[in-house]
């Protein structure tokens, strides 16, 4: 009982934790990257080269 | 863009990166190193490191969990700080706004994957997925604070009202960080006390800084996260107006046309 | 510092605009009620959920359980209520036999014997701290249980016996 049992019968619940935790990472990590790029895409002046003009510039 | 007015321009303004490139640069940095860093962690906690005396290997699980449970409470420390100093006056800034959102964001996530662990490590040691422990349920509460964080970003509004009530919220949901933190030692519990103690460690040799090398590891990951993140809220924040702006002119276009329907 | 105006504050429209922006206005409006709506449905449901956690983190979560000793000390108020108890599985002391253990529980010099019937956790063995979900039978002070669950520590060492988590009660 314990220890032993453990050893054997328990790696089945720390895969599982290891592949919910790295999974979820990676699908949140891409759905970012994927995203940011459909977006800079269809803004096209995306980032630093926003045309910024006109007085307001530098606020 | 054909409507190049000012709204279009106020965001782009706005929604300009801090340091762009060296920012890029920086986060690129850590999401690369993080991730050799998971890696390791993945290949040290699996393969390398011993079997627990008593645990066998569900200890495993210590290289996962615990770092989760921290990353957590980071996005929420920096999403409460980017609120406070949103709230404050002289620091006030729409991108510290946007900051706190990107933070509490990638804290929902890892509060999400702390719970399901934790519920994977609890069966097979504690017996059970899930008890109403004071750690349990407050981290549960935690995790609903902060998802009706998130939802309350979402209500239409002008842009300084939408942050100014968001930081409030953020401050609000964050009461709850330390009372799971110290839940362990004011009430009693089934969980045991933090793993990571100032002056105190009770792991052991390849084991600990395993463990170590894992928070290190997930937190770089967390600041690549909250830079990209943030990079995306800031093309949100235009796309917003921009979207507008778009729906402007093809009413205009639209209206244009008829007005020559009539005209014929 | 100071940031841009709102998107589309209403004094940036000139006269000409003034149709169209109406119409935009509009556009917007509608897509705002829609938004508001939707989550003010999600609102309703995070509402009720914060609700029932607090509500289980005062009534639960407060007193998690009560010691062996505690809850001997206050076996006449609990009568045959359940509740959750903490104790140390006393070491030889567990007898079991088809999905039935029994043994004795300790917390401080208090003794509890516990008669639970279903199946421990993997790591149940002699000398961890458990809680014990069930009551006190009859007027006596045996405690029948139908949950165990096992505390362990936040010490991990490899490869050394005998590093259980005490029970909050002194060690026995």
């Amino acid at each position: 009982m314990g220890a032993l049992a453990v050893a054997t019968g328990g790696i089945g619940y720390v895969q599982g934790g290891y592949v919910v935790a790295l999974l979820t990472l990676a699908l949140y990590a891409l759905s970012l990257v994927a995203r940011r790029r459909r977006l800079s895409r269809r803004l096209p002046s995306a980032g630093r080269t926003a045309p910024l003009s006109g007085p307001r510039d530098g606020a | 863009m054909s409507v190049a007015s000012h709204p279009v321009e106020a965001v782009a303004l706005t929604g300009r990166a801090l340091a762009p490139a060296r920012g890029a640069r920086i986060a690129s940095a850590c999401g690369l190193v993080g991730l050799v860093g998971v890696v390791l962690t993945v290949w040290l906690g699996l393969w390398v490191t011993p079997p627990d005396a008593y645990m066998g290997n569900l200890v495993r699980l210590l290289y996962i969990h615990p770092s989760m449970a921290w990353d957590a409470f980071l996005a929420y420390g920096v999403s409460f700080l980017a609120s406070a100093a949103y709230l404050w006056p002289r620091t006030r800034d729409l991108r510290l706004d946007r900051v706190a959102g990107a933070s509490a964001e990638a804290g929902v996530v890892f509060t999400g994957i702390t719970l399901v662990t934790g519920s994977l490590w609890g069966r097979p040691t504690w017996g059970v997925w899930w008890t109403w422990d004071p750690l349990l349920t407050t981290t549960a509460l935690l995790f609903v604070l902060y998802l009706g964080y998130l939802a309350l970003r979402r209500l239409p509004g002008e842009p300084e009202v939408r942050a100014r009530r968001s930081a409030i919220a953020a401050l609000v949901a964050f009461i709850d960080v330390p009372i799971v933190y110290f839940s362990v030692s004011w009430w009693r519990s089934l969980h045991q006390g933090p793993t990571i103690q100032p002056g105190r460690s009770e792991v052991h040799g390849s084991m600990a800084w395993t463990l170590l090398l894992s928070f290190v590891a997930f937190s770089l990951v967390y600041v690549w996260m909250l830079a990209e993140r943030y990079r995306l809220a800031g093309l949100q924040a235009r796309d917003e107006v921009e979207g507008l702006a778009d729906a402007l002119a093809e009413r205009r276009a639209e209206a244009g046309m008829s007005r020559a329907g009539e005209a014929s | 510092m100071s940031v841009g105006t709102p998107a589309a504050a209403p004094g940036s429209a000139t006269t000409a605009e003034t149709g169209q922006d109406a119409a935009v206005a509009a556009l917007r409006r509608a897509r705002a009620a829609r938004t508001r709506r939707r989550l003010g449905v999600v609102g309703v449901v995070l509402a009720a959920a914060v609700g029932f956690l607090l509500y289980k983190a005062l009534t639960s979560g407060i007193v998690y359980f009560k010691t062996a000793a505690q809850a001997v000390a206050a076996r006449a108020s609990l009568g045959n209520a359940t509740f959750q108890m903490e104790g140390v599985v006393v070491p030889h002391s567990l007898r079991s036999h088809a999905g039935v253990q029994d043994f004795v529980v300790c917390s401080g010099p208090v003794r509890v014997p516990v008669h639970n019937v279903g199946v421990p956790p993997q790591l149940f063995e002699p000398g961890v701290a458990v809680v014990l979900v069930g009551h006190f039978v009859g007027s006596s002070n045996l405690f029948s249980s139908d949950e165990i669950l096992v505390k362990h520590s936040s010490a991990y060492v490899a490869a050394h016996p005998g590093r259980v988590q005490q029970g909050d009660g002194q060690t026995c």
